[in-house]
């Protein structure tokens, strides 16, 4: 949970349950860079989503969306691609499709900016959110 | 606090653009025919649909009419049925809506309230929805309706 509680978080990660490994390393390098971080896997499991997602979706600055194929097939992720999409569309925040493995044609995402993190680092993909954090402030 | 007042400010944005209320109705297209149903009643109670089987032409970006519509629209109505479970569409719908903290109500076909609540895979976000079964949706209507008497809408 970043510093304050759910008061707010710079980036919120939607990512499938399957690639936490990768994900983990990714907000490890991101919190070193001092940016605070929200995964969605932390708060799927409480009963209180609706109201944390609220606070940390809502809020976030970037919303990175980890593109593998387990994540376009998730509902639930399907679901936060939505809410993302509702947010950038209103101008609330800044979405970041982060393509980590080979994954099915999306042309809905490739309305974005997408980063090509195939063969990056989580070093490498920290730093590409955070200049995207900067970019936005 | 802040929340509420981002949820007044998307609100008022889309009211400020219509004159009346715009229901998007969300479906799988095997329930289009139930879907139309539902579409004709609002319709009759005054406010605007968007459908997309009617509303997107051929030649059309699907997806890019779908964004719009979202936006444009005040509420979104899901026709929760086991086949639209599994339309990714749905779900991306859903979020929109979630995302712009607009009114969803769940329509049941074939599916009950108990069902969903207990479905570990259907996200606690659905589970709180609003939901009414098919078989009670006059009651929706006639919310539908006095919505669009608040906006001075005569009925359709």
């Amino acid at each position: 949970m970043p510093p304050g509680g759910f008061n707010m978080a710079d980036v919120f990660i939607s990512s499938s349950v399957e690639d936490r490994l990768r994900v983990t390393a990714i907000t490890k390098e991101l919190e070193a860079l001092g940016v605070t971080v929200w995964k969605d896997q932390d708060i799927r499991a409480g009963e209180n989503w609706v109201e944390t997602m609220d606070t940390a979706l809502r809020d976030a600055k970037v919303m990175v969306l980890c593109i593998t194929p387990r994540f376009l097939a998730s509902d639930w992720c399907r679901m936060e691609i939505g809410v993302a999409l509702s947010r950038a569309k209103a101008g609330e925040g800044r979405m970041m499709p982060v393509l980590l493995s080979d994954a099915p044609h999306s042309s809905l995402l490739e309305r974005f900016q997408t980063l090509d993190a195939r063969e990056l680092p989580a070093q490498a993909i920290a730093a590409n959110i955070k200049r995207a954090l900067e970019a936005d402030a | 606090m802040s929340n509420v007042r981002h949820q007044n400010a998307q609100y008022s944005r889309s009211h400020a653009l219509r004159d009346r209320p715009r229901i998007f109705i969300s479906h799988a297209s095997s329930d289009t025919w139930v879907a139309r149903q539902i579409e004709a009643q609002v319709r009759a109670c005054g406010a605007d649909t968007f459908l997309d089987c009617e509303h997107i032409e051929h030649g059309d970006d699907f997806e890019d009419k779908i964004i719009s519509a979202a936006s444009d629209c005040t509420e979104l109505v899901v026709l929760f049925t086991p086949t639209a479970k599994d339309r990714k569409y749905v779900w991306m719908e859903i979020g929109m809506f979630l995302g712009a903290r607009k009114r969803i109500v769940g329509v049941l076909y074939g599916v009950r309230k108990h069902e969903i609540a207990t479905d570990q895979f259907t996200p606690v976000a659905l589970k709180r929805l609003d939901c009414v079964d098919l078989n009670d949706v006059e009651t929706y209507f006639g919310e539908v309706s006095r919505r669009c008497a608040s906006w001075g809408v005569q009925h359709g």
